[in-house]
């Protein structure tokens, strides 16, 4: 035995007033790392429910669930992801492909409990101590380059090519570019919760993606008779909530619809046997109108083997829609294409033959229901000195005159006055006949209820807005008329509409030009309704107010599309004329 | 002074790929017939004396595991990997366990993750961290995690999942139509 052993035990003892090396007891946190994947949070405010997290995910840990029992709203669909995490294997694969970006993960990954199967919880909804955790995986576009997930481009004119003439714009996909455009759909539907008429998009877009186009044809028939002109000139509310659009861009939807409708000759040729009746429905319909509302319900009305005469004051069907939007938007060479489903569906059509409030007495008796869908007529007066002018206009009435073909004389320059979609297609056509063109608009560019299509469109093309002037009057001069004006400041509503204009001063600015466009707007015309029935119907603004089913409560009277409260584009008449139908279909046959 | 590891490559291999470099760092593919040699020649010449890390990438679409050799030099701290690329099937590697005692466990690692075979490395068959693992490898991109967890732990209760196309089809009734749709003909 040496001498130090003897001491030896008394060493151990300057071990005490050192750390221990050992794990400490009660443990201490040990948090992961700051991308650490733990335990899902996901912010509820952004997520949309489209159930990406449950498509990727290999080990199906994740389930769409309903929360609160909320139903789909427009572009959510109000469900959100429950993580079972007796599957979770933590790839973070959910995380990596969330549209939104609202799902991510904290680095809290210990958790106990004494059920396995309460080990499962609604990230966001259901509340967890790692909800405000700022560490965590999280989506990064930098590496995933998801973000950037864009359109398949689509070949339009130049400005300097569109102004020389009529041509169309948009030049549309060619079958390869509609594939690859269409392969980037992930089929969640929620452009379906936001479609007027609710069409089957995810489903017509598979089935373009798998080259199919006559069935994605005819999936577009199921609820809308008019695709092509909807491919062309539908306000696609559905791009708007697509799933691809937060990170991305929305998929190219109305451009599909348009590939696939001009991809036929014929449509009614891809249609075929779908054409004939499918019910033998009886009773007889009178349709007022033969615009997108009107041919909507007198195509399904055929369709279940109703007799349906459609009455147009026009020589021609399609509407203001047909006849109104210009040429470079919307070219008359698909008219007639579709317009021949329509006949051959078994619509009788009565051109030239303007409802009167006599003929609107004799529909009403002579037939079991009447659906009332003139649209406006009447392009709104602007009260101001001036107004009646020669030389001043309406922008609407120019429009439906075929300015392309014939020979108006506007003059050097015109001035249009409005911020709509009659005021964008007004300039453009103006400055498609050679003129400068200015557009007067009360309120600021971003206030424009005109699509941003076409307001960036006319810029491109040179044409000069003045945002926020304030009409004074409008005097004649030696060279032609003279636009007084007064600058505008907007003003915050206090009530919380949106922000008024305001004349800033009473300085008064000027232009001179030669033509000036009125497109302040659309007034409905009820003058074919006899007294007695427009004294019962229910209106406002002068539009016919009706119910879910179109109805308008009074007899048999149905009404839809412009002259009822609504958007105000095509694909809401379209939506109004499948109600109609149903409505009128299930009124009709009720007895039999 | 060590060796320039481009020198001894172009020396020792011809047909060699570079993957990335930058300064203290350079990644090479080389065909797998000549691994063994540029890593003893990276050891013995270029003073990389210290394995860090063995792994595999499972390329299932080409059929191959990529296996990447990490070495680092103790003197400046630089790194060097070497990938090669080696048949799914029967895959078979030489070990490094004379020149590193430490490959040992990086082999047997990836033995049991992706059943790579490392003939000459004693423990290969030890459990490593999956202990009495049977079937498939679970790193392997042919393992279906789905259904082992299926297998493993059974159905999880009380689950219910609703499809969102679904949910909104219901919602919006865009399938009832005014005239039989596509959905019911088909």
């Amino acid at each position: 035995m040496r001498f130090t052993d003897i001491f030896s035990p008394f060493l151990a003892w300057t071990r005490a007033s050192k750390k221990a090396d050992t794990i400490p007891y009660p443990y201490k946190d040990n948090p992961g790392s700051d991308r650490y994947r733990g335990f899902h949070k996901n912010d509820i405010e952004k997520c949309i429910g489209c159930g990406r997290c449950h498509d990727i995910c290999q080990n199906e840990a994740i389930d769409m669930v309903k929360v609160a029992d909320a139903d789909p709203e427009k572009g959510d669909s109000k469900l959100r992801p429950m993580v079972d995490y007796g599957r979770c294997c933590w790839c973070a694969l959910c995380i990596d492909v969330c549209s939104t970006g609202s799902l991510s993960m904290s680095n809290t990954y210990s958790w106990s409990t004494f059920n396995a199967d309460t080990c499962k919880y609604v990230p966001g909804v259901d509340s967890r101590t790692w909800d405000d955790s700022e560490k965590g995986y999280r989506q990064d576009n930098e590496i995933l380059g998801w973000a950037g997930s864009p359109r398949v481009p689509m070949t339009v004119l130049t400005p300097e090519e569109r102004i020389k003439g009529f041509e169309e714009v948009v030049k549309g996909y060619s079958m390869a570019e509609a594939v690859v455009e269409a392969s980037r759909c992930i089929r969640c539907g929620l452009c379906v919760t936001a479609c007027p008429t609710h069409m089957h998009i995810p489903e017509y877009i598979a089935a373009i993606t798998s080259g199919d186009i006559e069935e994605a044809v005819k999936l577009f028939y199921d609820n809308n008779p008019l695709p092509e002109m909807c491919g062309k000139v539908c306000t696609r509310q559905c791009e708007t909530v697509c799933a691809m659009g937060y990170q991305g861009e929305a998929i190219a939807i109305r451009w599909l619809k348009r590939f696939a409708c001009e991809n036929f000759e014929s449509l009614s040729e891809v249609l075929g046997t779908d054409l004939e009746p499918v019910a033998s429905g009886k009773g007889t319909v009178a349709v007022i109108g033969a615009g997108p509302a009107g041919l909507s319900a007198s195509y399904y009305l055929a369709r279940m083997g109703c007799d349906v005469h459609v009455f147009e004051a026009d020589d021609e069907g399609g509407g203001v829609a047909q006849h109104a939007i210009p040429e470079y938007r919307l070219p008359a060479s698909g008219y007639a294409k579709q317009m021949e489903v329509f006949e051959k569906a078994g619509v009788n059509f009565h051109y030239g033959k303007p409802v009167t409030p006599g003929k609107f007495r004799k529909l009403m008796k002579k037939y079991d229901a009447v659906f009332a869908a003139p649209g406006l007529q009447r392009s709104s007066d602007l009260r101001m000195e001036g107004a009646d002018l020669p030389g001043v206009l309406h922008a609407l009435y120019f429009l439906k005159d075929d300015p392309d073909k014939k020979n108006h004389d506007l003059g050097d320059t015109v001035l249009v006055i409005g911020g709509g979609n009659v005021a964008m297609d007004t300039a453009r056509t103006s400055r498609r006949l050679g003129c400068r063109v200015i557009v007067s608009y009360r309120r600021r560019i971003e206030d424009m209820p005109a699509d941003d299509e076409e307001i960036n469109e006319a810029m491109e093309e040179g044409i000069d807005f003045r945002p926020q002037t304030i009409p004074a009057r409008i005097e004649k001069t030696s060279t032609g008329l003279r636009y007084v004006y007064f600058k505008a400041v907007m003003v915050e509503d206090p009530d919380g509409g949106r922000p008024k204009p305001v004349k800033e001063s009473d300085e008064e600015y000027h232009l001179d030009v030669n033509t000036i466009f009125l497109a302040i707007g659309q007034a409905p015309s009820l003058d074919f309704l006899p007294l007695e029935v427009a004294s019962t119907l229910k209106t406002r603004w002068g539009l016919i107010e009706v119910d879910e089913n179109q109805f308008t409560g009074v007899e048999n009277i149905y009404a839809g599309g412009d002259v009822t409260p609504g958007a105000g584009d095509v694909v809401t008449a379209v939506a109004d004329g499948v109600r109609a139908a149903k409505a009128i279909f299930r009124k009709v046959n009720r007895n039999g | 002074m060590a060796d320039d590891l481009m020198t001894m490559l172009r020396e020792t291999v011809e047909d060699y790929r570079v993957i990335r470099k930058r300064h203290g760092y350079l990644h090479v593919s080389v065909p797998r017939e000549r691994v063994m040699e540029v890593i003893v020649t990276a050891k013995s010449r270029c003073g990389k004396n210290v394995l860090q890390l063995i792994s595999a990438v499972d390329r299932i679409e080409r059929d191959i595991f990529q296996l990447t050799w990490i070495l680092e030099s103790t003197e400046d701290a630089s790194i060097f990997m070497v990938s090669a690329d080696y048949p799914r099937e029967g895959c078979k590697v030489p070990t490094l366990k004379d020149m590193w005692p430490s490959a040992v466990f990086f082999e047997r690692e990836l033995r049991e993750m992706f059943g790579i075979e490392f003939p000459g490395n004693p423990r290969q068959d030890e459990d490593f961290l999956l202990e009495g693992w049977e079937g498939i490898p679970p790193m392997r991109r042919d393992f279906d995690t789905l259904e082992y967890s299926m297998k493993t732990y059974g159905e999880r209760r009380k689950r219910e999942h609703v499809d969102p196309r679904r949910l909104i089809a219901e919602h919006t009734g865009e399938w009832d139509t005014p005239v039989p749709s596509r959905k019911e003909k088909s």
